[in-house]
């Protein structure tokens, strides 16, 4: 019914910005056909879609970045990871931890439990329990849904673009994407949205603030009840505070973050509530072992 | 560094190959930040002797004193000041601070294991550069790079081939003593979060 009501809301204000701003002549198979694509925007995205989605921006991302080639690191994020996730309202989600072998500092979460670190961030953390704050705070995003909706809320307003959009979505439904034939995984229309959706440059949007504050406060309560110090996650902000913002390495990070101060200001309205936890484990030795791992491997 | 490094590889014996990563290492070096950069107090604030409110103050401390990270425990950091060695609530620090002359990494307890990425390339882990050119043509996260790749599916299912299972994150979990606790969302109510 909501559905419904939106997809009224959303033609009645499309016809006159469609007809005038987009198409000198009127046309009306056109409308409807925008029409109905804003209709399957607005509609609930299910599961698989949403893990359909996430495999699709994932694929964007490992083809810009690749995967760090050390299986054993892989698989300690792996494992840090999903057992973070296992406290969340999630924990069955195929979740899918990816270090990206990349000096640069940042994080994503993506619809469906796909979650990516860079090198660049876990190097300058210290033990498992700054690990498992940041991809806590990426489980909360995932938790939450805050990538789906924002996925929703940049398709409509894609859809009420008009033909174009509609056109390249008819593409993308028959599996192609920018000259691009997916196939396996990625055939279904779900990734091909996902994969349009990181071409156009809608994905490096930023959340709302609130929604990255929420993700904080959620990511330190997830890593406290996964055993870990929930400081950690404040202490890997810390470390962010004191990067340079137009580093080249982090300013992607920046830009779609609040500062790391103004997190920390947030963290710290509620962190007092986590203080008898915060002698739980933050699991220096197991960490230690990892990251040495990788530089004796390079050696 | 080392004999944590030697008592885990006993303690943590891995069946995993380990791969060459002269690359990965070498682009560390591009990392623009140093290990060495200090804590700023954010208010004014005291100098513990123990990670404790009740504790004697050692030292009260201005805002925006530089202080050098020690250790964390829990909500408190021990820092060194310029003259004494305590404890200050780590929610009164802030980083930010640029240093600009050169220092050992060695003499570093902060900044995780960026000096050891950096010592692997032989060069010099003193200079707090912050090579910014050094990151022009490195495959990274930019958006132009993002928007211009090409989806890799066969990445992808590596990726997943590399997941863990509840059993198995169970068992880590359990290997490094971390036990379910009962914690509450303190914002439980505004957000609808779970519990």
């Amino acid at each position: 019914m909501k559905t419904l009501f939106m997809l009224v809301m959303t033609v009645a204000t499309t016809l006159p910005l469609a007809a005038n701003a987009q198409f000198g002549n009127f046309n009306l198979n056109k409308l409807l056909d925008t029409a109905k694509k804003v209709g399957e925007a607005t509609k609930d995205i299910t599961e698989p879609e949403e893990i359909n989605m996430g495999d699709g921006i994932a694929a964007m991302i490992l083809g810009a970045t690749p995967l760090h080639a050390d299986a054993n690191l892989q698989r300690y994020v792996n494992r840090v990871g999903r057992w973070v996730a296992m406290q969340s309202g999630r924990p069955d989600l195929p979740w899918a931890f990816g270090v990206l072998d990349t000096p640069t500092v940042n994080a994503f979460a993506l619809p469906g439990g796909k979650v990516f670190v860079s090198l660049g961030l876990i190097a300058r953390l210290s033990n498992e329990a700054e690990l498992a704050g940041v991809l806590a705070h990426e489980v909360a995003h995932v938790m939450q849904k805050h990538q789906v909706k924002a996925i929703q809320s940049a398709h409509i307003s894609g859809a009420l673009q008009g033909v174009a959009q509609a056109e390249a979505s008819q593409r993308i439904a028959q599996g192609r994407a920018g000259g691009n034939v997916l196939t396996g995984a990625l055939a279904n229309a779900a990734a091909g949205e996902a994969i349009e959706f990181v071409k156009s440059g809608l994905f490096l949007r930023p959340l709302d603030r609130s929604l990255e504050y929420e993700a904080d406060r959620i990511g330190a309560v997830l890593a406290a009840r996964a055993g870990y110090d929930p400081y950690g996650l404040v202490s890997a902000i810390q470390i962010l505070s004191g990067l340079k913002a137009e580093d080249s390495g982090v300013s992607l990070m920046m830009s779609t973050h609040p500062t790391p101060n103004d997190r920390l200001a947030e963290l710290e309205k509620f962190t007092a509530t986590l203080d008898k936890f915060s002698t739980q484990p933050q699991v220096a030795d197991r960490f230690a072992f990892v990251m040495n791992g990788v530089i004796a491997a390079a050696k | 560094m080392q004999s944590i490094a030697n008592t885990s590889r006993r303690q943590y014996r891995s069946s995993w190959q380990v791969m060459p990563l002269f690359v990965a290492a070498i682009l560390l070096v591009s990392v623009g930040i140093d290990a060495q950069e200090p804590l700023l107090t954010n208010r004014a604030t005291e100098l513990r002797a123990n990670p404790d409110d009740a504790a004697a103050s050692l030292q009260s401390l201005a805002a925006q004193a530089k202080v050098q990270l020690l250790e964390r425990r829990g909500a408190w950091s021990r820092v060194k000041t310029d003259t004494q060695t305590g404890w200050v609530r780590m929610m009164h620090l802030r980083g930010g601070v640029v240093i600009e002359e050169a220092q050992p990494a060695s003499k570093s307890t902060g900044g995780g294991f960026l000096s050891g990425f950096n010592r692997l390339l032989g060069g010099s882990p003193q200079t707090n550069q912050r090579a910014q050119s050094a990151t022009i043509g490195i495959r990274g996260l930019s958006p132009e790079e993002l928007k211009t790749a090409s989806p890799d599916a066969q990445a992808l299912s590596a990726m997943k081939n590399l997941s863990s299972s509840k059993p198995d994150a169970e068992k880590f979990a359990k290997d490094g003593k971390l036990a379910r606790a009962d914690v509450v969302d303190p914002g439980e109510s505004a957000s609808g979060g779970r519990r």
